[in-house]
């Protein structure tokens, strides 16, 4: 467990109750092992458990939306993966995943307020962000096109962080063209232009 | 009470320090809502972030959720 205190009671409930105190935490987002139980007392150390944190969260915000999404949340080695489904998870797709990747921020933001140290968090749904790697490509390379035939910079997006990512790195090994971030704030758009003659 | 309201309770309880704190009132216009969200002046940046980015993404998710119910709402975070 990391970062995980050690707590001292004469049940295990009063362990428990301690542990949610000290950590901020309910019960239900706990991890926790027995160190010593016996008759006099009980010991145990206890962490925040990140997949416990992360799913409460997305689910009492989905309920409070009216929202029809479900998560499964899975611990992978470099992060912490949230696939999504459900009726309405086709609203977070809309606008090439605009709300996807905002709540994706929320959530990398809230844990970061929690936990000491977590894995990043990674949200997505049925093969969703593939897909649109492959769509953003084929509009990057087309906009990369329009550039080199008209000698000038051609402007798309605005796009979030993640999408961003997706045109940059498809046009990175372009010999003729660069990519540039334009703007302020989560949404910028994205300026592909030809190198400069030299 | 509607359901973006709680939405951002939510996640605005998630995002701060002091969770008691949060309070959202609703203005309810025939196509607009506009929800006005204050928090302790301790965790105001906490919910607008670096360059306005954490305040950006809750607008982009309210945005993104409302349009289950055909509306826009307009986020003000009040100091």
């Amino acid at each position: 467990m990391n970062g995980a205190e050690r707590f001292l009671g004469g049940s295990l409930d009063e362990c428990l109750n301690q542990a949610c105190l000290a950590l901020g935490a309910r019960t239900e987002e706990l991890q926790y092992e027995v160190i010593e139980d016996s008759p006099a007392v009980v010991t145990i150390e206890a962490a925040l458990d990140p997949v416990a944190v992360l799913g409460l969260f997305l689910r009492e915000a989905f309920n409070a939306g009216d929202l029809d999404i479900r998560a499964r949340i899975e611990e992978a080695e470099e992060h912490l993966g949230g696939e999504l489904y459900g009726e309405d998870f086709r609203l977070l797709t809309a606008g090439l995943g605009k709300g996807l990747d905002s709540l994706q921020y929320l959530c990398n933001r809230i844990m970061n307020g929690r936990l000491r140290s977590h894995a990043p968090v990674h949200l997505d749904g049925d093969g969703f962000k593939m897909r649109r790697a492959g769509r953003l490509q084929e509009d990057a390379e087309a906009a990369a096109e329009r550039a080199i035939q008209r000698r000038g910079p051609v402007t798309m997006g605005p796009f979030t962080p993640a999408a961003r990512r997706e045109i940059h790195l498809a046009l990175a090994d372009h010999p003729s063209v660069e990519t540039a971030s334009d703007g302020e704030g989560f949404l910028k758009q994205v300026v592909v232009r030809p190198f400069r003659l030299r | 009470m509607s359901a973006m309201k709680d939405l951002l309770v939510e996640i605005a309880k998630a995002l701060v320090d002091n969770p008691d704190d949060v309070k959202v009132m609703e203005i309810e216009g025939e196509q607009t809502t506009v929800l006005e969200l204050r928090v302790n002046n301790e965790d105001l940046g906490k919910v607008i972030g670096r360059q306005g980015r954490t305040a950006r993404a809750i607008r982009t998710l309210l945005s993104a959720a409302g349009m289950k119910v055909s509306k826009r709402f307009v986020l003000e975070i009040l100091e």
